[in-house]
């Protein structure tokens, strides 16, 4: 219940435009009950007053029905355009706030916070927030309004048919539904595994389909995959029979309504209790009320789904901290050292990742950081970034014989200072220039084109006929590992910060460009500091100082030429064919 | 969400008439569907006289309670079959799509594996999985909602009107009046419903793609300090889409506003038309009255089909992703009966050619002889064409089977499973399924005892952890099974191969930075084997290197250089300078 409050809280910007929406829609179907009900009196009362042969004003009814058909029509034109409107007002608004709250969370939170991956489920979450108003909200408060409106004309003619239809309206638009979004919030958990099984299935036989085909286990796998379809129908299967039975139900009741409405009224018609032609209408009447639930239960079975994403989308937002204390120090973007002091580093109580890591970088030193997979490199640079919080020790940066824990700094002076191309480097979808000016916003046109002809890109640019607007990413060009590396390295470059970090900057480049840019990255930051994660010889020749990682420890810190006569580890990590 | 573009008419005749096709397994079914649905509109309609009668009876002949229960009755009764057919229709419904979609599924997959692995390489593992996956899904709703509109728009108003004009050809006369607008309908609802819903999906879904994209890349939003920057993007583009879109939707549902203001004038129209032929006495009540319940039912069937655009557009876009793998061509062999013969005495190739259409890439005049037993490395740059020389080995490429000589009879002349089945293969990024550890080592050798996988996985090193782990040899593997370091998994890859027992082994070894206690041990491992197999490894390591009998060295498609370590570091060739990059400067 109190997520379904802060829903609505996140509402309240837009309370407005989402209530005209809910207003007309809430005429629309009124106007339809109306013009049923009223057809229905005006057939009776018009062949009543021809078998009596006395006079009628048939003017005002079939006015009324011509205005209440157009009112029915223009609302529900209107009301498309308003609810259309608002969703997508509503649908900013949730997407502003679950980015900030995301962009505000350190990384440790939101990996913890789940082991399946985040960003698909907020995917999820979001899709299922995206339309709550149209979908939940609108049909709540369109049944809220239209059905005491309804039940009191209703009531108004005969208390004991309106109990009936209110009765009926209940169990079909509330009651079933309630149940069935219940039962399905229940059984949506174990259909996504499902689902989730059959991808793992249906992955396993694609990437590995040499594997299966060299072992001759490709039919048993076919089997597999047949298994794992099967199952998962079967739970699709019992959610579409649910929903059949409901719909037999839901016609089964409101029939049924309309037939005890007519058993109530006809001995009231017998003895005059009410005007016959009033049987004629009430008998629609009941029928056309039904339309206020119309979209009900549709609410009610995404109701819990809306609620536990937001539910999970609150329980984030819930875990930013209070506002870090204010900066209290400002450093200018000058030459920095960097010292790590007693780092330690868990994931959970067993493993430790970095073990005691005492380490000084001097100001515009070249360091590389080497190591086998999973010994700590990484996370030692997602320390230095504060996208992870230190768990012991302390990180100070270095300058004029000054230590300045870097927990300290404000975030905007942090990336100021430090500037970190990670491996997984995402290309955006969105032009070229707009994926640099990620790195600089304010940067000019000759200043990309600069950045771009010092990473090597230059030739690769000169032969995209739109050039820095051609578009990159999802729904663009497709970049070679190779491209999105230097796309890395022109973004660092566009960057003038004192610190930094390249992960595996000449990775997926050919001799010729990975020695061209070896150069350049060397020569455009000669004056600053400069770690880099690599196993490239030819980088690492050009580092003052390699720090070998083992197991989270520092197993030794020296130049490569001494590594490599003394260490014959060292050789073999270092010697890729 | 997807945002490729949606397939145009011409497309859709054609991509319509291929889904028609594949359901033949759920086709029976959905006509049971279909036959269920419309007898719940025929009940209804009798249900409609019922009421008109029992309400006629009352107001005009005087009639009390009692004797209206003979209709009464019935009605109950046709309410109650009413319902029951109804849920029917819908489960047959949804379970003739089940059958659709998993008739479809198999076909694909033994499409797949019929077109090899190289086919879905090609094309992406990500999005040939979505075809299999979301894209089988999608077809759900088409079969299961949509179809059956199709039906019931074609079928309903029809049952009305055949039933009607007996009754009273005057009130028929005026559905059949309204019934030209039908096909008017039709077109507003197929040109214009289809159009509105491909803009209001299409551009949701770039809203999407943009929001989710950022997300993906939140890490790095982080790190250029841009987050702030970005929220004000995504606000901006929100809204900026709200506009363009609500621009577009207030025309678009104009049609709609036309749709419903026929259908509500005609409803309108009927009533008063009824109500003065009521009142001139030229009709009775009881048929007025049923004409005016099934006013709104006979265009009920074809508002209700708009709403199951969405489906049918969602069906027929994923239907031109499966048309095109059911469609590719397959280059099958001509059946071999002809078994290789054991022992393999000599492998060698013979002026191995091979090329990848639209490419430059591949490998030419590659002449190879290899001993029956020995520790054999390919060496070269990415690109240089070692995958694709252990491809052909493998018989995976067709074309080069006839250059490929096992005991001096061509690939080609062979059954190819023959072949395969006395070879082990673990590639860069083993693959482990889905399964426990005993079934990923058992794809190898089916039938292979609890004392064979300790010992095979003894032999790769990997008996250790594997008992360590919750449930030993039980415990399930895959994406969401037990995380194992990159180390582990190519342990349990190399017992796989070594529970195979194959006469030849090839793999490609990791070039990821193990630990080098789990390289040591690999390499051992591995060495060890080559004694009394034949193994070639496309190598990474100097450990490797230094202990292989023969190294061949790849440039662009060619051997350039071979022999053994000692030999090639005396030669002063490629090799020499790929190992001594690390040791001097240059």
């Amino acid at each position: 219940m109190s997520n379904f409050i802060r829903l609505l809280k996140l509402c309240k910007p837009h309370a407005g435009m989402l209530l005209l929406g809910a207003f007309l829609s809430t005429l629309t179907v009124l106007a339809n009950v109306g013009l049923l009900a009223i057809s229905g009196w005006f057939l009776a009362a018009m062949a009543a007053a021809g078998i009596a042969s006395v006079h009628m004003n048939y003017f005002t009814p079939a006015g009324v029905i011509r205005f209440l058909a157009i009112v029915r029509t223009a609302s529900r034109y209107g009301e498309r355009l308003i609810t259309h409107n608002a969703t997508f007002l509503l649908l900013s608004e949730i997407r502003v706030s679950v980015f900030s709250t995301l962009s505000k969370l350190s990384n440790v939170d939101l990996a913890m916070s789940r082991s399946a991956d985040l960003v698909s489920r907020m995917q999820d979450d979001v899709d299922a927030l995206d339309t709550f108003y149209l979908n939940v909200l609108l049909p709540i408060i369109v049944a809220l309004i239209s059905i005491p409106v309804v039940m009191l004309f209703m009531s108004a003619y005969n208390p004991s048919v309106a109990l009936l239809c209110f009765t009926a309206l209940m169990i079909v638009g509330v009651l079933l539904p309630a149940f069935l979004g219940h039962k399905f919030s229940k059984t949506a958990a174990q259909e996504r595994e499902q689902s989730a099984l059959l991808r793992a299935h249906l992955s396993d036989s694609l990437k590995g389909a040499r594997e299966l085909a060299l072992y001759q286990a490709s039919d048993k796998q076919l089997i597999e995959c047949d298994n794992a379809n099967r199952d998962y129908n079967q739970y699709i299967q019992k959610r579409h029979s649910a929903v059949a039975n409901s719909d037999g139900l839901t016609l089964l009741i409101t029939q049924l309504t309309m037939l005890g409405s007519i058993i109530i009224l006809v001995p009231l018609v017998r003895s005059a209790e009410i005007a016959n032609v009033e049987l004629a209408m009430m008998s629609l009447f009941v029928l056309a009320s039904f339309e206020t639930v119309l979209t009900l239960p549709n609410a009610f079975i995404q109701l819990p789904n809306a609620l536990s994403a937001a539910a999970r989308i609150f329980e984030l937002e819930d875990k930013l901290g209070k506002d870090t204390p204010a900066a209290t120090i400002r450093v200018k973007n000058q030459p920095l050292g960097i010292r790590f002091t007693d780092i330690d580093y868990y994931y959970h109580s067993q493993s430790k990742a970095l073990k005691e890591i005492n380490l000084t970088i001097n100001a515009k030193q070249k360091v590389a950081l080497v190591g086998p997979s999973g010994s700590g490199k990484t996370t030692l640079i997602n320390l230095l970034s504060g996208l992870w919080p230190t768990q012991a020790g302390k990180i100070e940066l270095i300058c004029d014989n000054q230590q300045i824990n870097l927990n300290t700094l404000s975030t905007d002076n942090r990336f100021e200072l430090l500037t970190i191309v990670a491996q997984q480097h995402h290309i955006f979808d969105g032009t070229l220039a707009q994926n640099l000016r990620y790195a600089l916003p304010a940067a000019t046109d000759e200043a990309l084109l600069k950045a771009c002809e010092q990473a090597q890109l230059g030739p690769w640019l000169s032969q995209l006929p739109e050039g820095l607007k051609t578009r990159l990413g999802t729904a663009g060009r497709t970049v070679s590992q190779g491209q999105a590396r230097r796309i890395a390295i022109a973004q660092a470059l566009l960057r003038d910060s004192a610190i930094i970090v390249l992960d595996e900057p000449t990775e997926s480049l050919d001799n010729h460009t990975k020695h061209a840019v070896i150069d350049t990255v060397m020569d455009v930051m000669a004056v600053k500091t400069v770690i880099t994660i690599t196993h490239d010889p030819a980088l690492l020749n050009k580092m003052d100082q390699v720090i070998w990682l083992e197991q989270g420890e520092i197993r030794a810190i020296d130049s490569h030429q001494s590594l490599l006569q003394n260490e014959h580890d060292y050789v073999s990590l270092v010697t890729r064919f | 969400m997807t945002t490729k573009p949606r397939p145009d008419r011409a497309q859709q005749i054609k991509l319509r008439a291929f889904l028609k096709q594949y359901s033949h397994s759920g086709s029976r079914l959905l006509k049971i569907s279909i036959l269920l649905g419309t007898l719940n509109a025929l009940l209804m309609i009798a249900s409609c006289y019922l009421i008109a009668n029992a309400v006629h009876l009352v107001m005009f002949a005087d009639k009390q309670l009692d004797d209206i229960t003979y209709l009464l009755w019935p009605l109950a009764g046709l309410i109650l079959l009413r319902a029951l057919f109804l849920a029917l229709s819908e489960r047959i419904s949804h379970y003739a799509a089940q059958k659709i979609k998993t008739a479809m599924r198999k076909t694909l997959l033994a499409k797949l594996n019929r077109l090899g692995p190289i086919y879905s390489e090609q094309k992406g593992h990500g999005a040939t999985l979505n075809t299999l996956h979301n894209g089988v899904e999608a077809l759900h709703q088409y079969y299961a909602n949509y179809l059956p509109s199709v039906a019931y728009s074609a079928l309903i108003p029809l049952a009305i009107l055949v039933i009607i004009f007996p009754t009273d050809y005057k009130a028929g006369l005026i559905f059949l009046f309204t019934a030209p607008l039908i096909p008017f309908f039709m077109i507003l609802v197929g040109h214009k419903a289809e159009e509105i819903n491909q803009q209001r999906w299409q551009q949701l879904s770039v809203l999407g793609n943009y929001f989710f994209d950022r997300l993906n890349g939140l890490s790095q939003l982080k790190l250029f300090n841009a987050t702030r920057r970005e929220l004000n993007n995504i606000a901006k583009i929100s809204d900026d889409f709200r506009t363009s879109t609500m621009s577009v939707l207030k025309v678009a549902f104009l049609s709609a506003f036309a749709l419903e203001f026929f259908a509500t004038i005609s409803v309108a129209l009927v009533a008063v038309i009824i109500g003065f032929r009521l009142f001139f006495g030229t009709l009775d009540f009881a048929t007025g009255f049923v004409v005016l319940l099934l006013a709104p039912e006979f265009y009920l069937p074809l508002r209700q089909m708009g709403t199951h655009y969405h489906a049918r557009l969602e069906g027929i876009s994923a239907a031109a992703d499966m048309i095109d793998i059911i469609n590719a061509e397959e280059e099958l062999p001509a059946a071999q009966q002809k078994q290789l013969t054991l022992p393999i005495k000599s492998v060698c190739t013979n002026q191995l050619n091979f090329c990848y259409p639209h490419s430059n890439e591949g490998i030419s005049n590659i002449n190879l002889h290899f001993p029956a037993q020995g520790l054999i490395a390919f060496v070269g740059d990415s690109g240089a064409g070692k995958s694709t020389l252990f491809d052909c080995l493998l018989g995976f490429h067709l074309q080069a089977n006839s250059q490929v000589l096992i005991n001096n009879t061509p690939l080609s002349a062979l059954d190819c499973q023959s072949w395969q089945q006395h070879i082990a293969w673990i590639p860069q990024q083993p693959t482990l399924f889905y399964m426990s550890v005993a079934d990923n080592l058992r794809i190898a050798k089916v039938d292979a005892t609890q004392a064979q996988l300790e010992q095979a996985a003894a032999k790769a090193g990997a008996l250790e952890f594997i008992q360590a782990l919750p449930r030993g040899f039980n415990t399930l593997l895959g994406e969401q099974g037990e995380g194992l370091s990159g180390g582990q998994k190519q342990r349990i890859a190399l017992a796989r191969a070594f529970l195979k027992s194959a006469p030849i082994l090839m793999l490609d070894e990791p070039s990821a930075h193990l630990d080098s206690q789990t390289e040591k041990l690999i390499n051992n491992a591995i060495v060890e084997y080559a004694k009394d197999h034949l193994v070639m490894v496309i190598a990474h390591r100097l450990n490797t290197i230094t202990q292989a009998d023969t190294i061949y060295v790849l440039e662009q498609g060619k051997i350039i250089e071979q022999g053994t370590y000692q030999q090639l570091c005396q030669q002063q060739g490629k090799l020499w300078q790929l190992s001594i990059a690390g040791a001097t400067h240059e």
